[in-house]
């Protein structure tokens, strides 16, 4: 009679197999699945820092703005194509008063209260910067490749937000939607091969986490401008 | 008001953002545990429960009620850390090159000075553990922390990651061979 295999061992542990008659039987059996009894409860013992009663509540707290601001919710107050069209509006009307001007500075969309020009940007650069994060974590993480239209998309529309953007003085926003778009360049003209390299520029960048970041830093503001509105 | 989790879905997707609270605070702290021994450091682990429910939100359609939340919540979870793994030790890699075989290596670690003390035994343990953990590969972690942690059966856990029962079985075995090879010094067996 052959002893038992480790890999067997370890179903007879896991209780995925049954080897009790063999083990009764055979001493050398026996020590071995001591000995890897042994090593595998000590791995019962490794920490988990506690979490208490209250920390569910804690974590609907952290999540439940970005749950209000759904898209789903969004397209109703705010549809995509009303947003884009916004902005592109506000872009056209600082064309026309820089041009009538005549000045050194082209003023801004007057038409537009600057409150609300702020508003737009935020709300459609915070809905923007969130697909950006999905479909660079999709480049990073998934073996698939991500369908060039959505790239696309994204570009022309990062496109018209940065001038936006530059055109309100918002430096900031400016400033990352240009790495923004540096990057989706590269997603959008690599080609297969060029996977790992575009992955290592997009972590080496930290884009990810900068989108992030400036994600929920707008979605806090968009959240106290609606409080601040309804008192 | 104590809903069902199903009852609670069923409210989420009537639109009543609310029942997806009960929801959360109901699995948070299991998520958490779970989150913690698949990415081994807290931040991870808490970036990992909060993406995992609004990955949860976002596809409530899409959960067919065939298993129940609770294990449907774990595979978000579980896959979600597996690709945290994965972006953390290419990070690492970039930092510090591993040579070609290192990943498929078996090895134990040094063996420490031996010290009689229990407390500072089982201490030494832990950080030996610890550390081997971090050496496994994300497949090979997650199975673990499913089949070990989680007592989940290797069919669940195929289910669970998208792999068939049998590589899951070989993610398993892999993991628990690095762990014991890892110990022995400690364990003093050989
Ligand atoms: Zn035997």
């Amino acid at each position: 009679m052959s002893h038992l295999s480790e890999e067997q061992l370890m179903l007879h542990y896991y209780r995925e197999g049954d080897e009790s008659r063999h083990l009764d039987s055979c001493p050398a059996c026996r020590n071995e699945f001591a000995a890897l009894q042994a090593a595998l409860d000590a791995a019962d013992d490794l920490p988990v820092p506690e979490r208490g009663a209250g920390y569910g509540g804690e974590v609907w707290r952290r999540i439940a703005p970005r749950i209000a601001a759904r898209p789903r919710t969004r397209v109703i107050q705010f549809p995509r194509w009303a947003a884009i069209a916004a902005v592109a509006a506000m872009l056209l009307l600082a064309f026309y008063a820089g041009r009538f001007s005549r000045g050194p500075q082209p003023a801004p969309a007057t038409a537009i209260p600057a409150e609300v020009r702020e508003r737009i940007l935020r709300v459609t650069v915070g809905d923007h910067l969130e697909r950006s994060q999905r479909v660079l974590a999709e480049v990073v993480n998934s073996e698939d490749p991500v369908e060039p239209e959505r790239v696309e998309g994204l570009l022309s529309e990062n496109r018209l937000y940065r001038q936006a953007a530059r055109r309100e003085g918002n430096v900031p926003v400016t400033i990352l939607l240009e790495e923004l778009e540096r990057v989706l360049l590269e997603v959008a003209h690599a080609v297969p091969d060029d996977r790992g390299r575009v992955r290592r520029l997009i972590e080496s960048e930290g884009i990810l986490f900068k989108v992030r970041v400036a994600g929920s830093t707008l979605r806090d503001k968009e959240k106290i401008w609606k409080v601040k509105s309804w008192l | 008001m104590e809903w069902t989790d199903q009852e609670a879905v069923e409210r989420v997707r009537t639109g009543d953002s609310d029942a997806f609270r009960v929801i959360v605070e109901r699995h948070s702290r299991n998520l958490f545990r779970l989150a913690f021994r698949m990415t081994g450091n807290e931040p991870d682990a808490e970036d990992c429960v909060q993406e995992t429910f609004l990955r949860a939100y976002r596809q409530i359609r899409a959960f067919d009620g065939r298993s129940s939340l609770r294990t449907w919540l774990y595979c978000i979870a579980a896959n979600y850390s597996r690709d945290l793994i994965r972006m953390r030790q290419r990070r690492q890699e970039r930092i510090q090159p591993p040579d070609a075989e290192a990943g498929d290596r078996i090895e134990a670690l040094p063996a420490q000075a031996p010290l009689p003390d229990r407390v500072a035994w089982s201490g030494q343990v832990r950080e030996i553990l610890g550390t081997a953990m971090d050496r496994l590969s994300p497949l090979e972690r997650s199975a673990f922390v499913l089949r070990h942690h989680e007592g989940k059966r290797l069919e669940e856990i195929g289910a669970i990651l998208g792999i068939q029962p049998n590589a899951a079985k070989q993610s398993v075995f892999r993991a628990v061979q690095k762990l014991r090879r890892a110990l022995q010094p400690a364990m003093g067996v050989r």
